[in-house]
């Protein structure tokens, strides 16, 4: 039981579920497309409010790496997590990871992550 | 005055737009009766004019297709001036295009710069395109069409006097384009690991170039018409630059423009090998599909800084909208899938 109040994530799933079913079906042309487009941002916020999972956070896994190369904590969602990315951003340009199948695993499943979050 | 006319922007503007055009065509006067907006895409605006000219060489009823800028422009594309003077070569080489007819840079006109091409018939639709099998006629002669329209394209060189404005050709384009797209994700202050890793590897790995052409860099389903026969024309000339001409080839092969059809690795429309057909015998070379592979890789990573540039258009408040907030979340994810795919460390050659 939840105490009959809904929270965000069911209101936009319900939401999603009336558009798609009740409205769409009443439209043509360009308003059409205009409902899909909302439909599939109704979507989106679901999927990252589902997940408690944005497109910074999935980065997590990057830090983890970067840790394992320098010996320092990894800083997922602290302050230091930009600058620490930034920090692989500059050794991946200056070649120091190329080819590194570690590497490669992570980035990997950033991707997948992020795919999983849209439609 | 008819009611759409009325309720357009170009109302306002009838009877300067007609006096122009009387001038430009040689005509007595010119009435212009109707206008429909037509699909143009974030950047331009497009118009079917309903025309009906005095005197003159062109005496009697035209529909013609007005172009000008929306209300947001994207930096990196072409003035409407330099569309129109890419159009004329690119008619002068013999490529399928609409006749540009008259251009107006004079402000006081439409209070922008314009111009005027014939009308052509057809559809450019992708989704029509995927939907529809007779639409384009035959699909393996319209890919081996394309791909001669492509070779007339990539057949005008530097230098030449009518496109100055493009500049001076790049001496290596595939490391001027990682250049490139490295500083657009600065600015953006964008930071995708997964298109750094490609942009690496495309760094690594760029083919020689055999000579640099004209590239039209946005030549794919979605930017050809057809008619229930064939090819009508091709569009959308406003990125063109000088570059390597296996780029264009890339784009328009690369699965994130094969819409619902992957497995029709020619733009989603018909298999590779026709479309190459059609530009071996016109271009009078041979495709290397390794460069290929190369510049799907390049294709991937462009169309994902320019789906975050879009995003960045609504994030930044310059222009409100929720189409161009999704292009930028939907497609980069998707994108740095596809890049991976073809970069996997087995695909590194050893350190230079």
């Amino acid at each position: 039981m939840k105490g009959g109040e809904a929270n965000a994530a069911e209101l936009l799933r319900l939401v999603e579920h009336e558009l798609a079913s009740e409205v769409l079906p009443q439209l043509s042309g360009d308003l059409r497309y205009r409902a899909r487009l909302i439909l599939n941002a109704l979507k989106i916020a679901a999927a990252e409010m589902q997940t408690n999972q944005d497109p910074e956070t999935v980065s997590k896994a990057a830090l983890v790496f970067l840790s394992g190369l320098t010996s320092d904590a990894p800083d997922s969602g602290g302050k230091g997590a930009p600058n620490q990315l930034r920090a692989l951003q500059q050794m991946l340009r200056q070649g120091q990871l190329d080819a590194d199948p570690r590497l490669f695993e992570v980035l990997v499943s950033i991707a997948e992550a992020r795919c999983k979050l849209v439609p | 005055m008819t009611a759409t006319l009325a309720e357009s922007r170009l109302a306002q503007h009838k009877i300067a737009l007609e006096g122009f055009l009387a001038t430009a065509a040689g005509a007595d006067a010119v009435d212009l009766d109707d206008v429909v907006p037509l699909t143009g895409g974030a950047i331009q605006e497009n118009w079917l004019l309903d025309l009906r000219f005095h005197g003159g060489a062109h005496g009697g009823r035209h529909q013609v297709v007005l172009r000008t800028d929306a209300l947001s422009s994207v930096a990196v594309s072409r003035s409407r001036a330099e569309e129109f003077a890419l159009l004329k070569v690119a008619r002068a080489a013999g490529v399928s295009v609409p006749e540009p007819l008259w251009l107006c840079e004079d402000p006081a006109v439409l209070g922008k710069v314009f111009y005027v091409m014939a009308r052509v018939d057809g559809t450019a639709a992708p989704h029509k395109l995927m939907k529809d099998k007779e639409l384009g006629g035959n699909r393996e002669r319209l890919a081996t069409r394309l791909g001669m329209e492509l070779a007339k394209i990539h057949s005008i060189r530097p230098p030449l006097a009518d496109l100055a404005f493009l500049g001076e050709p790049p001496a290596h384009p595939a490391h001027a384009m990682v250049d490139r797209y490295r500083a657009h994700l600065d600015r953006l202050g964008a930071l995708s690991l997964p298109l750094e890793w490609g942009l690496r590897w495309c760094e690594r790995h760029a083919p020689d170039c055999g000579g640099i052409t004209l590239v039209h860099q946005d030549f794919r389903t979605g930017n050809y018409m057809v008619d229930r026969q064939g090819l009508t024309a091709i569009l959308d000339w406003e990125f063109c630059d000088w570059g390597d001409p296996m780029s264009d080839i890339g784009w328009f092969c690369a699965r994130c423009w094969r819409y619902a059809h992957p497995e029709l690795e020619a733009g989603g429309i018909a298999e590779r090998r026709s479309f190459y057909r059609g530009y071996e015998e016109s271009a009078g070379v041979r495709i290397d599909p390794q460069a290929i592979v190369y510049w799907e890789v390049m294709a991937h990573l462009r169309w994902a800084v320019i789906a975050l540039q879009q995003g960045e258009r609504t994030l930044s408040g310059e222009q409100p909208s929720l189409e161009l907030a999704l292009t930028g979340r939907i497609y980069p994810p998707q994108l740095e899938r596809e890049v991976l795919r073809a970069t996997a460390p087995d695909r590194w050659s050893v350190a230079p």
